[in-house]
Formats: C-alpha cells, sequence, structure tokens
C-alpha cells in the first residue's frame, strides 16, 4: 500500500521540501511548479509537474496570486490524474507567493472530490516579507484549511526566532534552518509509519487520524545520542519553542512515535510515555508507536503529533448510547478517564465498560424527533431489522 | 433588464447562476457554477468560515465566467424549520355598484399580511391561494366582479430567525446582499415540472443531502409545502453503521448499490474498508436503505394526506435533488403513493451542461430563475410606469 501515499510538493517552497524529504526518505513525491529551472533540480528524484507554461512561460509567478489561481482553474484534470490510486495525500506548500497560496486549495479540492484524505503542512512567509505576501498568505489559509483534513502550520518567524537560528544567522541560514526542522519532522513521521514497529503505527494510523483530527495539529520533534539521549530528547520534544508544552492547551489527542536501534530500551518508551503523561492533561489520550531500525544505534529520535481536535467515534458514540440508557453507571463513567496506548484503552477507574465498537452513534446536530423517535438514529436499528 | 445572480446553498453542493431576463419573460442563462458544500449540516450552517469559502468560489466563478460584478444574489434555502400557516384578510366592497377594483384587492392582501409572525420566525413568502367572494365564492381573478366583501387567502411560509440570520450575515461578511430568500421546495417545485402539471396537480419531492422538501400543486396553487432534516446524508450515515466502514466508502456504497425497495438476490458487494476488503449482501445493503426511504416517504406521504390535496395529483409524484439517483426510487414513491412517480429533467439550455446529462439536481435554481425573472419584469414595468407619469407631470 505504501505506493499510494503520496507528498505534493507545490510552488518553490514547498518543493524544496518535498525534495529535502525525499533525499533523505524512501518517500515518494510529485513536484508541481511553474518554474522549469527550479523542477529540473528535482527531477532525478522527484516525479515533476510543470503547469502554467503558457502563461508563465517556464518562470516563476512573481507572486502573482490572480495569474497563479487561473491558472489552477486549467490544470484540475492534471492535478486529478497524478492523484489517482492515492490512499493519502500529504500535501508541502509555502504560501503567500503564487503558485502555492493559488495550486495547493486546487489539489486539495481535487482530492476532496476523490475522497482522498489530506495532509497538509503550509510554510508561513517571514512577517519581513511584507503586508502584500501577509494578505495573500492569510487568503490562502483560509481556502487550503476549508479543504484538507487536517493541517500544520510552520511559521518561519518562530522558527527563525528558534535555537537552530539565533539572530545573528544570515538569511539563507535561517532560511535553511527552518527547511530542516520541517524536513526533519515530516521525515521521522515517515519512518515512523513506514518502518517495522513492536506497536505499530501505520499509513492506516495516519489515514484514521486524518478523520478523527480535524482542523489543525502541531507537530514536534527531537533527536539525540549517546548517554543521556532520553533526558535530551524528551526535554527537546516537550520544552523546545515549538515543543508539546506550548500546545497542551490546545490539544485533544496526541499520537507520538518512538524511533531507536536495536539498543532501544523499554525503560526509554515508558520514561517518554511518562514524562508526556505527566505535561499533557489527563484527558488527552496518548497513542504510541515505535519503529526498530538497526541503522538508528546509539540515536533516539521522537516525534509527537498534537491535534488541536479529535473526534473518536467509538469514544463519541459510546457516551452517546450510554446517555440513552438508564443511568445506572453515569457517576463512575463521569468520574473515569480514558488513556490509550497502542490500541488498548486504559481505564483508570476500574468499573469502567471499554468502548464497544457497536454502540451507537448519533450524527451531531441538532437530532430529529419525530412522533417520539430520533429520525437520525439508523432506521433499520429502530425498526429492529435485522442483517447477517 | 439586470442581470440576476441565484444563489443555492445546499448541504451537498452549493450552486450559482447569472441569468439575463428579457421582457418577453423568458431568460438567457450566462454562468452556472456548482462547489462541494462544506461547513453546513442538514442544511444549516455549523461552520461559517468553511460554508464561507464555499461560497466565494461559486460567486468568483460565476463573476469570472459571466463578466458580472456580483454584489447581490437571490438566497435558495432549504433550511430554517421551514413552516406554513394560512393567513386570510377580508375587505368589505363599499363602492355603490359593489364592483372590485384592485384598491380593495390590495386592502384585503393588506388585512391578512398585517398578521403578526411567531415569535423568532421570519417571513419568506406569502403565497396567494384565494380570493373568496362574499364568503363562499372561489375565483381566480376578482377584478371587476360584484361582490359585498372579497377575502384573500395565503400560505404564510416562515422560517427560523436566528439560523437564517446566520446565513445571511454570512453573505454581508463577504460583501454579499440579498435580494430575496426562496424557499427550496418551492423553487424545485417550480424548476421540475411543467404549468400543466401544476394545473393538475402534481407533488414535486425534492431529495436533498441534508433535508428532504416537498411541495403540493393543486390547480397552479400550492396546497401543501413541507420538508424535514432527513436527507441523503441520513442514508449514508446509516449504510456506514451497517457495515463499519467510512463516510467515503459509504457514499459510494449508496451511489453503486444503494436501493430504495428490496431486493432479493444474495449477491456480494465488494468494498475496501482501510485498505482490506469487506463484503455486505446486497439485499442486506437494499434492507438498510430501504427501511430509511420507506420511512421518509411515508412521513411525506402522511403530511400530504393530512393537507386533503393526496386526491388531486392526476399528474403523480415528480422528484427531483440528488437522491433522485437512488435505484428504485420512483418505484417505492409509486408503491405508497398510489400515484405515477417520474424523475425531474427540467430543460436547460446552457453549452456546459451537456443534453444527455441529469438537470434534476437545478431544479431549485430553474425555479428560482422563473421567479426572478417575473418579479425583474413586473419591476421594469412599474418603473415604466412612474416614468411615463413623471414624464406627463413635468411637462
Amino acid at each position: 500500500m505504501l505506493e499510494k501515499f503520496v507528498t505534493f510538493g507545490i510552488g518553490g517552497c514547498g518543493c524544496t521540501i518535498a525534495h529535502r524529504m525525499v533525499q533523505c526518505s524512501t518517500m515518494q513525491a510529485v513536484c508541481i511548479d511553474t518554474d522549469a529551472t527550479s523542477l529540473e533540480d528535482k527531477k532525478e528524484l522527484c516525479s515533476t509537474l510543470l503547469i502554467g507554461e503558457d502563461r508563465f512561460e517556464g518562470y516563476g509567478t512573481g507572486g502573482s496570486f490572480e495569474s497563479a489561481n487561473l491558472t489552477a482553474k486549467e490544470i484540475q484534470p492534471l492535478l486529478r490524474e497524478n492523484l489517482k490510486e492515492c490512499s493519502l495525500a500529504i500535501i508541502v506548500t509555502g504560501v503567500g507567493g503564487g503558485t502555492g497560496s493559488a495550486i495547493t486549495p486546487a489539489l486539495l479540492q481535487a482530492a476532496r472530490d476523490m475522497s482522498i484524505p489530506t495532509m497538509t503542512f503550509i510554510v508561513l512567509p517571514f512577517s519581513m516579507e511584507g503586508d502584500e505576501k501577509t494578505r495573500i498568505a492569510a487568503r490562502a489559509i483560509s481556502n487550503i484549511t476549508s479543504l484538507t483534513d487536517i493541517y500544520c502550520v510552520f511559521k518561519n518567524d518562530n522558527l527563525c526566532g528558534s535555537l537552530l537560528s539565533p539572530s545573528n544567522s544570515t538569511l539563507h541560514e535561517a532560511i535553511e534552518s527552518s527547511t530542516s526542522q520541517i524536513v526533519s519532522g515530516i521525515t521521522m513521521l515517515w519512518r515512523m509509519i513506514t518502518k517495522p514497529g513492536y506497536i505499530n503505527l501505520d499509513i492506516a494510523t495516519l489515514i484514521d487520524c486524518t478523520k478523527k483530527g480535524h482542523g489543525q495539529f502541531f507537530l514536534s520533534s527531537a533527536i539525540a545520542y549517546g548517554e543521556g539521549r532520553t533526558q535530551a530528547a524528551i526535554n527537546e520534544l516537550i520544552s523546545s519553542p515549538n515543543g508539546v508544552e506550548t500546545h497542551v492547551n490546545n490539544t485533544e489527542c496526541a499520537l507520538v512515535g518512538v524511533f531507536g536501534g536495536l539498543d532501544l530500551r523499554l525503560s526509554e518508551i515508558s520514561e517518554t510515555v511518562n514524562r508526556l503523561n505527566f505535561s499533557l492533561p489527563k484527558t488527552i489520550p496518548i497513542k504510541l508507536g515505535t519503529v526498530i531500525d538497526p541503522a538508528a544505534d546509539g540515536s533516539l529520535e521522537l516525534v509527537a503529533i498534537l491535534f488541536e481536535h479529535w473526534k473518536d467515534e467509538y469514544a463519541d458514540s459510546y457516551t452517546t448510547a450510554q446517555s440513552m440508557l438508564p443511568s445506572q453507571n453515569t457517576n463512575a463513567q463521569k468520574q473515569a478517564t480514558t488513556h490509550t496506548i497502542g490500541n488498548f484503552p486504559i481505564s483508570e477507574n476500574k468499573n469502567q465498560v471499554s468502548p464497544q465498537p457497536q454502540a451507537l452513534k448519533i450524527p451531531s446536530g441538532d437530532s430529529f424527533i419525530y412522533k417520539g423517535e430520533n429520525l437520525d438514529i439508523p432506521t433499520y436499528i429502530r425498526k429492529k431489522i435485522s442483517i447477517s | 433588464m439586470e442581470r440576476i445572480v441565484i444563489l443555492e446553498v445546499g448541504t451537498a453542493y452549493t450552486r450559482g447562476m447569472v441569468i439575463q431576463p428579457n421582457e418577453r419573460g423568458s431568460y438567457e442563462i450566462l454562468s452556472i457554477h456548482e462547489e462541494r458544500s462544506s461547513g453546513i449540516k442538514k442544511s444549516e450552517i455549523v461552520n461559517l468560515q468553511n460554508a464561507s469559502v464555499g461560497i466565494r468560489k461559486v460567486i468568483d466563478d460565476l463573476s469570472y465566467d459571466s463578466n458580472t460584478d456580483i454584489h447581490s444574489i437571490n438566497l435558495i434555502y432549504s433550511g430554517g424549520d421551514p413552516q406554513t400557516e394560512i393567513i386570510s384578510g377580508m375587505q368589505p366592497i363599499n363602492s355603490r355598484n359593489m364592483l372590485i377594483e384592485q384598491q380593495s384587492i390590495d386592502s384585503a392582501c393588506r388585512n391578512a399580511k398585517a398578521k403578526e409572525l411567531p415569535e423568532n420566525r421570519i417571513l419568506i413568502e406569502d403565497v396567494l391561494l384565494d380570493y373568496i367572494l362574499d364568503d363562499s365564492r372561489k375565483v381566480d381573478n376578482p377584478i371587476g366582479m360584484s361582490a359585498k366583501s372579497i377575502s384573500v387567502n395565503f400560505m404564510r411560509l416562515h422560517s427560523d430567525k436566528n439560523r437564517l440570520e446566520t446565513i445571511t450575515n454570512m453573505l454581508t461578511d463577504n460583501s454579499l446582499e440579498y435580494e430575496k430568500i426562496y424557499n427550496a421546495g418551492l423553487c424545485s417545485a417550480l424548476g421540475a415540472t411543467t404549468p400543466q402539471q401544476r394545473e393538475d396537480g402534481v407533488l414535486v419531492i425534492n431529495f436533498g443531502g441534508g433535508c428532504t422538501n416537498w411541495t403540493a400543486y393543486v390547480r397552479k396553487v400550492p396546497r401543501c409545502i413541507g420538508g424535514i432534516p432527513i436527507g441523503g446524508d441520513n442514508l449514508t450515515y446509516d449504510i456506514l453503521h451497517a457495515t463499519k466502514t467510512n463516510n467515503e466508502t459509504a457514499e459510494k456504497i449508496k451511489k453503486q448499490a444503494g436501493s430504495a425497495t428490496l431486493i432479493t438476490e444474495k449477491q456480494k458487494l465488494q468494498f475496501q474498508n482501510n485498505f482490506s476488503d469487506q463484503t455486505i449482501l446486497l439485499n442486506d445493503l437494499s434492507r438498510v436503505t430501504n427501511a430509511r426511504m420507506d420511512e421518509t416517504i411515508r412521513i411525506i406521504h402522511e403530511h400530504v394526506v393530512n393537507s386533503g390535496c393526496i386526491n388531486e395529483l392526476s399528474a403523480g409524484v415528480v422528484i427531483c435533488g440528488g437522491g433522485a439517483a437512488l435505484k428504485n426510487i420512483t418505484t417505492l414513491v409509486s408503491k405508497i403513493f398510489q400515484l405515477p412517480c417520474t424523475i425531474a429533467n427540467p430543460p436547460l439550455s446552457y453549452p456546459k451542461v451537456k443534453p444527455n446529462h441529469s438537470t434534476t439536481a437545478y431544479a431549485a435554481l430553474l425555479g428560482a430563475a422563473q421567479c426572478c425573472t417575473r418579479e425583474a419584469i413586473a419591476y421594469e414595468a412599474s418603473r415604466k410606469r412612474k416614468g411615463f407619469f413623471s414624464s406627463l407631470f413635468s411637462k
């Protein structure tokens, strides 16, 4: 199924990041741009898609959102062609210019029409790049976030101010540093789902996340080597400027990956989980995955995806179904808090029943009650029509 | 005459149309666009930002395509818990010869419309039903007739104020004014049927994504208007629940194999569920879909029977909207109503819509286009009259 998982780099920024990701992983990427010269460099490792050739003559859009938008309307069939047989589209784009801002919503629309889940990484321009870019970026973000399933925003300003790029660094170093941070976060996530592990996170997990994790997510990653690597990696993951602690108040679910070599110790995994449990409120479920790669001996890599909104159908349906039953265990349920490790729900309250997949879920919104019946509950359930 | 923009905000799709009406009472379609809706459930806005993007996209495309600056629109809306009530107004005829003039009719209409709306409701439309002379004689056009009094009956269609204001405020935020709001059920009925069908008596059911609306016309007048927040999304959810799959797969199963009637064959349908292949028996699937559709149609049947016009629907039932694509839907409707049932395919003359393409989804837009054209002509006529009189006085 791996061949169905495709990364799309859009525009100068998106293509650069996608190309770098391919360089350090086995990812498949499609680079989409109007700039033929830029694409030429990436041809060796990535599929390339030169667009708007008659309008831009193989050059960049010059930041013209309007012109790129016209191209976006013309290339829908081409985008659909590239999305064919794709099970999950990971899209990396920089907004504020022409191509990224205009083509990304078009690609997302095509993916949505084809029912392909999407995960979008958006890079915002430096604020010093001017109001016009900020205005275009704001418009693009509004379009992108309404069309993608989940998205992560990287602010160049924040990355520039982080430890990796101190204020006296050159422009080249700052851009290089922000690109590296984004690339390392995404490739770490990629390795986490493609390499075999004992507690598995796979592409299905990621697709599941696009369905349950509505809206924004935050990506934090850390790597440390040698003695004391556990503490160093955990500290970086939790307390760095883009770390877990900065998003604690905006998180409803966390997906954490631990990546190590054959020397990865059980105590390192449990310490990571314990520290995260300590840093995050107890109501936030943590889903854990581990990956063992002999080539990673001596290092410990951690990646955390924090979902701003999370809707677990089974948990919700369980709650709703319970609320319709006589209130025998209501208080016990209210006090209970569930943590999830891997696929196993761990209840702090021993009286609590684990969520049942076959429980009934009522769609959100006002229920329609007609003659005492809630018509939002499937009719075949209410009428007790059996299916085999 | 000025160009008219019509926007239909539905649960599954947001559709828009720009038309150029002419004085002959017809119109030319300059542009049609549609976009998958987002942020709308059961025809109600649940995410302003997402819904706004879809609307903006349609408006931008229409504007670009028809080369029209769009600042105001006519809105078709199926949500807002539409309800109807009959309102009446009476006016005694005081003239010596008891002849009815336009002035008396206007007074009777004003008296009827003076009735206050229920709290937190907003008026969508007062649909003229009857003129009654001397409390006994129903007439089509009372002008020039003789009577002691004239009464007028309207069917008042009103909607939830807050829900409607959500959508109108969103339009304002997008620098759009709305000229008029049209009910989706009424517009669909107008767009999906011919004047002859409405004269003969016809029920039009619009199966939408979030809501199902219906309107029964008898002798050209709508006699029964209704709607329930149950639609194609509920059917998808029922399938999702039965197959334990995701929404996209359930939607595909619905389109591929959903049937309104029961299927006896035990053929298996294969579908992919998170990368593993699964199957469901077609007769099992049909039990799920038939149960939902049967229930929905029986609710409509009950409403139409209670309105007293079930025996006056000589032209049968016409169905439209996305749900019209469900297999065997006409058979089920026909069975429950004991009336012939057809799927609407209104004529749509626009180059981008191929002649063999089903136009049933555009019924509401086409119906609203008829209403808007009629009103534009009336407005133009009144403007010309005013112009004529003012030019007389200026001389």
